[in-house]
């Protein structure tokens, strides 16, 4: 399946492929497009669209997009990713940063990686993987 | 030229090896080791009790290679403190993304060696060190 | 939670005088949670962290003139493991227990910003004394409680995630903390 969000991503939109590709959808391919495109690249492509206005799945209620992807699809009963999910809402949501020790670490090694390679998403997304990788490894440590 | 470090690296070591190669010696080699005695003569030690580029007077290794080096880019320093509170969280610095970083870390060297920890923290911290140089220049964090 | 089996021991002996270096090296072992086993003898649940830790610890008493060795080793029976495991579970669980203490002194603090500020003290005293909990007593989750609820007055909603393990639980009714529970 395809699944679209807005270019240029930092957190939320590197952390949701991570988190689709290894829980949701294995085979997922991953479009960034211009912000007001998203809607439409879903429509015409028949992509799920995340953390843009109007998309399927995205920020409400407090929530970014991956608590959002968490719970609809069901991944909460795995307390290793809820742990996860702490970690990144508090790199994600500037008013919870300090909800999470870990969170300002995150937030920083995100931005990092977005200040270096601007909007070369898919680039940020493989260089990034093995950072969410071990997170979740740590995360799956403590919850034993 | 060689470097040699302890096995199981942390972040002292992993933060080291990144400023080595990227601020004293491109062309870095890397060597674990298990036992101090097994550093190689023509290698130069980082991070091992006894050896010159470790823990000296409170600072991390990170720290006294700085110094050692005459390393004063202030940027640098910024990453002492994370790396500092990070490995030896006496509450120095005020660093808030020590835990995070420490925690990335851990995490890595729960599934990977030391060789791949090395290949993969080094993008991290030239990251991070962009991070650092952007909130330095702005007085506050980036957004 | 049980032993391993396989402990780091630090054997140290400093000179008596000075004593600024003996009171530092002690300072650090009491923050790392080691266990006494006999004078000069600490130790810590092996692992490469912990391993690193006490060398340090014994470098820095070679610097201040002393003598250190670092030893693996593994207790001869399952009874002498216990008691040291006991012994640390202990000592964790008064430190919990006078941290739950702290805590109710501070929720009878009017000002919101003053409790802010002791809110911070206690999370950071409580995150230290979980860095050198290996066998976690029961007290820990009571300490953990006492400080979320602490942070919880009076809250404003933040965004929530169910199941939390670091719950931002929303801000509680008067009534509940008349009660005087902790959850």
């Amino acid at each position: 399946m395809k699944w679209v969000t807005r270019e240029n991503a930092n957190v939320d939109r590197i952390a949701c492929p991570w988190l689709i590709r290894r829980f949701i959808d294995q085979d997922a391919e991953f479009l960034f497009v211009p912000r007001d495109e998203v809607l439409t690249v879903a429509e015409t492509q028949g992509a799920h669209s995340y953390d843009a206005p109007g998309a399927s799945y995205t920020h409400r209620d407090g929530k970014c997009s991956f608590d959002v992807l968490v719970e609809e699809f069901d991944l909460d009963g795995d307390p290793a990713l809820v742990r996860l999910a702490q970690i990144v809402h508090a790199a994600d949501v500037a008013e919870d940063r300090d909800t999470s020790r870990e969170g300002p670490g995150l937030y920083a090694i995100a931005h990092g990686f977005a200040l270096l390679h601007g909007t070369a998403d898919h680039k940020k997304v493989d260089l990034e993987t093995p950072m969410y990788d071990a997170l979740y490894a740590w995360c799956q440590e403590q919850v034993r | 030229m060689r470097w040699a470090t302890r096995q199981r690296i942390h972040i002292d070591r992993a933060a080291c090896a990144w400023l080595i190669r990227r601020h004293i010696d491109h062309d870095a080699e890397f060597v674990f080791i298990a036992d101090p005695a097994d550093v190689p003569a023509d290698a130069t030690a980082f991070d091992i009790p006894g050896a010159e580029l470790s823990h000296h007077a409170g600072d991390c290794s990170f720290e006294t290679i700085l110094r050692r080096y005459d390393l004063d880019d202030p940027v640098l320093w910024r990453i002492a403190a994370i790396v500092h509170e990070a490995d030896l969280d006496d509450q120095r610095y005020d660093a808030p993304e020590a835990p995070g970083l420490d925690v990335v870390l851990r995490g890595l060297s729960i599934t990977r060696g030391d060789q791949e920890i090395l290949r993969l923290s080094g993008p991290v911290f030239d990251g991070i060190y962009e991070y650092c140089r952007r909130a330095l220049l702005l007085g506050r964090e980036p957004s | 939670m049980t032993g391993s089996g396989e402990w780091v021991l630090l054997t140290y002996r400093l000179p008596r005088e000075p004593s600024t270096p003996r009171s530092a090296v002690w300072r650090k072992l009491r923050k790392l949670g080691v266990v006494q086993i006999s004078d000069g003898l600490v130790g810590l649940p092996a692992g490469a962290r912990t391993r690193e830790q006490l060398e340090w610890v014994a470098e820095e008493v070679t610097d201040a003139g002393g003598t250190a060795g670092i030893w693996l080793a593994r207790p001869a029976t399952r009874a002498q493991e216990g008691k040291l495991t006991q012994t640390m579970a202990a000592a964790r669980a008064t430190e919990y227990q006078a941290l739950v203490a702290a805590t109710a002194t501070a929720s009878e603090n009017a000002d919101p910003a003053a409790r802010a500020g002791m809110v911070r003290r206690l999370r950071n005293e409580l995150r230290a004394i979980q860095r050198r909990d290996y066998f976690p007593p029961a007290d820990r989750d009571h300490a953990e409680a006492a400080v979320q609820s602490l942070a919880d007055i009076p809250a404003t909603h933040r965004g929530t995630t169910r199941r939390s393990f670091e719950a931002v639980r929303p801000a509680r009714e008067p009534a509940d903390r008349a009660a005087g529970e902790t959850q």
